[in-house]
């Protein structure tokens, strides 16, 4: 659908031009000649929610690996002669996973891809994943899916081919139960909590999660109250229920548009503000609903996004100049990481002397391309990527560092990034505290 | 032509043959060799010359749409013969699907058991799985029956609506039951041995090296046969079931519910009948889609591509007639699926119209089907094919006989359009 050619009839009948230019003039330089000729490309897939419930994310998403495929291709064009990638292909998921496995049978099938990109929601990346890519031999790479189940799925345990760059939940569980228990700040600790999350993947995994690693630190979880994905006009039954043995804190793992009814009414209604918050609720809007005062100082858990990483703020600069953006929505940067990641472990794969660049091809090297050792590349510029590309050429090995983290992929594919402690201040913003990098986060 | 397109060919044969054989309308003298031909020939000429990619695509595309055909297929029984507006599809195909599922599966154990909870694992064979998938669903259906069936027309679909959004919420909430929001994964392939390394173990050695040079990303030729072999088998069974008396008592109760009452028949009974069994039609058909998608969970079950799709299939095939609620499923599964290849061709000229119009393809999309949908309501509310007048075979005989004399009506099957026309639009639900 939303194609991005980058190696466009145009540019193919330029380059072809200056390819017999070139051969007629330098019959001395014989090798350069073959490794342009013979540069393998591979198209690029993507699946990405353009509507349904996550609609509003889809471009953002799109954009961020069509960056991706532009840096990766440019870099190669200058160094290796060529592009790596012919196309990139986007297509909607719908945020459900029927349309979502038909649109990655036409990726897979009709258009030929060996790697996607995608996967928002984790219902629809291990749908996709299990009933397409792994059993066709597809890499996949999720932007979004943080659920536990991924790390773990059998499925992929002997195929290894369902990859992401975003942090599973558990480890923001386990840094909210660290910061509620006092591990990581002295005077920021309860002895009891009840959490109230969103009945999806996502807020079930979480709670669960923090639930496990905070009984793990000695503390009581009293109740986890599951609330509906859509918005309900009041949640006095499930505040009742989380409410009923007076928890120390109220952990609240839902979205905005749930967070900024049911504060109002614990305040209102229950007279209990004591509240922490996990990546979710990082929303102008729970501050709209509540005013500065009442959240002042209540902290909260992010993973992935943590400004202070300059391939984050490289990334930022250059994503909102070239698409005339003003903000990025979370798993944005995860996006790109997973185009680049993909990217580059082609040119690695054309440099190996692959002719053909299949979904197992870019497997066995995305580790080589994004883990120690290596060159440290720091992304989101044209400049890094340009010289990933030539430290490969030369032979030498690179450690890609992402715009969400440091992008090294362990055993299962998982990647682990730091987890940002934020509160929401006095004057109605929110600011991080605290980035723990990933090295500090314990196992449990 | 290599081993894997020549193999992959010899699957595709029998499902191209009963395409055949349902599509062309003559004696079955002619037909049985020219199926055979069409069929065989089609495979063969659509293997060796479609890229292989392509024809994968064709295949997975046609288990979807076939799967939409079973349900296509119970919702006529409801809909299109007896007059239940059930908006639930979604729910019996939810029942079918989870059933199946946790019949077909093991519980999961070690670290898996702490991320993936089911209620129970049966490990069960396929066929025992999609079975429990449709006595479950007919169970259920049974048992809202009796209530709900009491309603009407427009209060039954919201009532219907109602009892799928509850099978869906049970689905998402119980977490002990299904694996709650969570993906529940894991269900069986049947047969998938055939393209793995080392093959099933009953396999005769000639069929499994016959069966060698195909790639575990060809199951879909196997499931593609499985597919079509259940769509005959309900499609035949059900064309017997409408063709006989009790078919016609369906057609009457849904026409004229006083006068059948009044001829002595027990509406109440049958009414409940053809809901029961289009639910378990519906629960196979949840069933299929969960041992093709092989993990499952509540989104699936959504009632837009669940219950509505399912609809607009059934109103453009022809309700009413079984091979169009099947041609239905096929054509509105392409139009989905096809708009995605046809935004691709209009690209330059969006491109042309404006520089940013391409990225807008996704919703472009949306556009498309929703153009059709109006298009079918305002200029073919009948559907495609429209319902037969005559249904019963004796009927058919005497009236195939009386057409060979002169004078007699020439078409068989087909009563005059402006007879079922005014009835088409008058069970039309809410769209005309």
């Amino acid at each position: 659908m939303t194609k991005s050619v980058l190696g466009g009839r145009l540019r193919r009948r330029r380059l072809i031009g200056t390819g017999a230019a070139l051969g007629a003039l330098t019959v001395a330089a014989p090798y350069r000649l073959r490794a342009q000729a013979g540069l393998p490309t591979f198209t690029l897939g993507q699946i990405a929610p353009f509507t349904g419930s996550a609609a509003e994310f889809g471009e953002f998403y799109r954009d961020a690996v069509r960056l991706a495929f532009e840096q990766v291709n440019a870099a190669a064009e200058e160094v290796l002669g060529g592009p790596i990638m012919d196309q990139h292909i986007a297509e909607d998921t719908n945020t459900l996973p029927t349309p979502a496995i038909e649109s990655t049978r036409k990726l897979v099938e009709a258009d030929g891809v060996p790697a996607i990109v995608g996967g928002w929601s984790s219902g629809v990346s291990v749908a996709t994943a299990v009933s397409v890519s792994i059993p066709s031999g597809v890499l996949q790479v999720a932007n979004g899916s943080t659920s536990p189940l991924i790390t773990v799925l059998p499925e992929d345990r002997d195929a290894d081919l369902l990859f992401r760059t975003t942090a599973p939940d558990t480890y923001q569980g386990i840094v909210l139960a660290q910061l509620l228990s006092g591990e990581i700040m002295a005077d920021h600790q309860f002895r009891s909590a009840a959490t109230l999350y969103v009945n999806n993947p996502y807020g079930q995994g979480l709670s669960n999660a923090f639930a496990r690693a905070f009984q793990a630190r000695g503390g009581t979880v009293q109740a986890q109250v599951p609330h509906p994905e859509e918005v309900q006009p009041t949640y006095s039954s499930q505040l009742a229920l989380a409410l009923q043995e007076e928890p120390d804190i109220l952990v609240c793992v839902s979205y905005p548009g749930h967070t900024a009814t049911y504060l109002k009414e614990a305040r209102d209604v229950f007279g209990f503000t004591s509240w922490a918050f996990c990546d979710a609720n990082r929303s102008e809007r729970v501050i709209e609903a509540l005013g500065p005062d009442v959240l002042a100082g209540s902290l909260g858990t992010a993973p992935g996004q943590d400004p202070s990483i300059p391939a984050f703020q490289n990334f930022e600069a250059t994503y909102t100049e070239r698409f005339g953006r003003d903000r990025i929505p979370p798993f944005t940067e995860s996006a790109y990481d997973a185009g680049i990641a993909i990217g580059l472990a082609g040119v690695k794969a054309a440099i190996d002397g692959e002719s053909e660049i299949t979904g197992t091809v870019l497997r066995d090297r995305l580790r080589t391309v994004a883990n120690p050792p290596g060159e440290q590349i720091v992304g989101g510029t044209q400049e890094a990527i340009t010289r990933a590309v030539q430290v490969l050429r030369d032979g030498g090995d690179i450690d890609y560092s992402g715009a969400a983290g440091a992008c090294d992929f362990d055993d299962a594919g998982d990647v682990v990034t730091p987890q940002a402690i934020w509160r929401f201040t006095e004057d109605g913003a929110m600011e991080t505290v605290q980035v723990i990098s990933p090295e500090d986060i314990p196992s449990e | 032509m290599d081993p894997a397109t020549l193999v992959k060919a010899i699957l595709l044969a029998p499902t191209l043959t009963i395409l055949v054989f349902a599509l062309v309308r003559i004696p079955w003298r002619a037909r049985v060799p020219l199926g055979l031909v069409l069929g065989v020939g089609g495979a063969f000429g659509a293997a060796a010359t479609l890229d292989a990619g392509l024809l994968s695509y064709l295949v997975s595309f046609s288990i979807m749409a076939g799967i939409y055909a079973v349900l296509c297929l119970g919702l006529n029984v409801q809909w299109g013969y007896t007059g239940h507006l059930n908006f639930g599809i979604a729910g019996f195909f939810a029942l079918g699907a989870f059933t199946t599922a946790l019949v077909t599966t093991s519980a999961p154990t070690g670290t898996l058991a702490q991320y993936s909870q089911q209620a129970f694992g049966l490990e069960l064979p396929f066929l025992v799985g999609i079975a429990a998938g449709a006595v479950v669903a007919g169970v259920v259906a049974f048992l809202i029956a009796i209530p709900v069936l009491r309603l009407r027309m427009d209060f039954l679909a919201i009532a219907t609506i109602g009892i799928a959004e509850i099978i869906r919420l049970v689905f998402q909430n119980e977490r002990w039951l299904a694996n709650g929001p969570q993906p529940l994964r894991g269900v069986p392939r049947p047969l998938y041995c055939t393209v793995q390394e080392p093959t099933c173990a009953w396999l005769p050695a000639p069929v499994a090296a016959w069966l060698a040079p195909l790639a575990p990303r060809d199951y879909i030729f196997i499931y593609l046969g499985i597919v079509t072999l259940i769509l005959a088998l309900v499609y035949l069974a059900l064309e017997r079931a409408v063709r006989s008396p009790w078919g016609r008592v369906l057609r009457a109760t849904r026409d004229e519910e006083t006068s059948t009452a009044m001829s002595g028949k027990n509406v109440p009974r049958v009414r409940i009948q053809s809901f029961v069994l289009g639910a378990a039609v519906m629960g196979l058909g949840g069933a299929l889609y969960a041992h093709y998608t092989v993990t499952i969970d509540y989104s699936h079950f959504n009632p837009l591509f669940a219950t509505f799709i399912v609809w607009v299939m059934l109103m453009l095939g022809g309700s009413g007639n079984n091979r169009g609620a099947i041609l239905g499923a096929f054509i509105i599964w392409g139009v989905w699926s096809g708009t995605a290849f046809l935004t691709e061709a209009l690209e330059p000229g969006l491109r042309a119209i404006s520089e940013t119009l391409p990225d807008r393809s996704a919703y472009l999309r949306w556009l498309l089907v929703a153009l059709l949908l109006a298009a079918i309501v305002l200029y073919r509310p009948q559907g495609l094919l429209k319902e037969e007048t005559i249904v019963s075979r004796h009927l058919l005989r005497r009236r195939g006989a009386a057409a060979t004399t002169p004078g007699a009506t020439a078409t068989v099957g087909g009563a005059p359009p402006a007879a079922t026309a005014p009835e088409a639009a008058g069970r039309d639900p809410g769209g005309g």
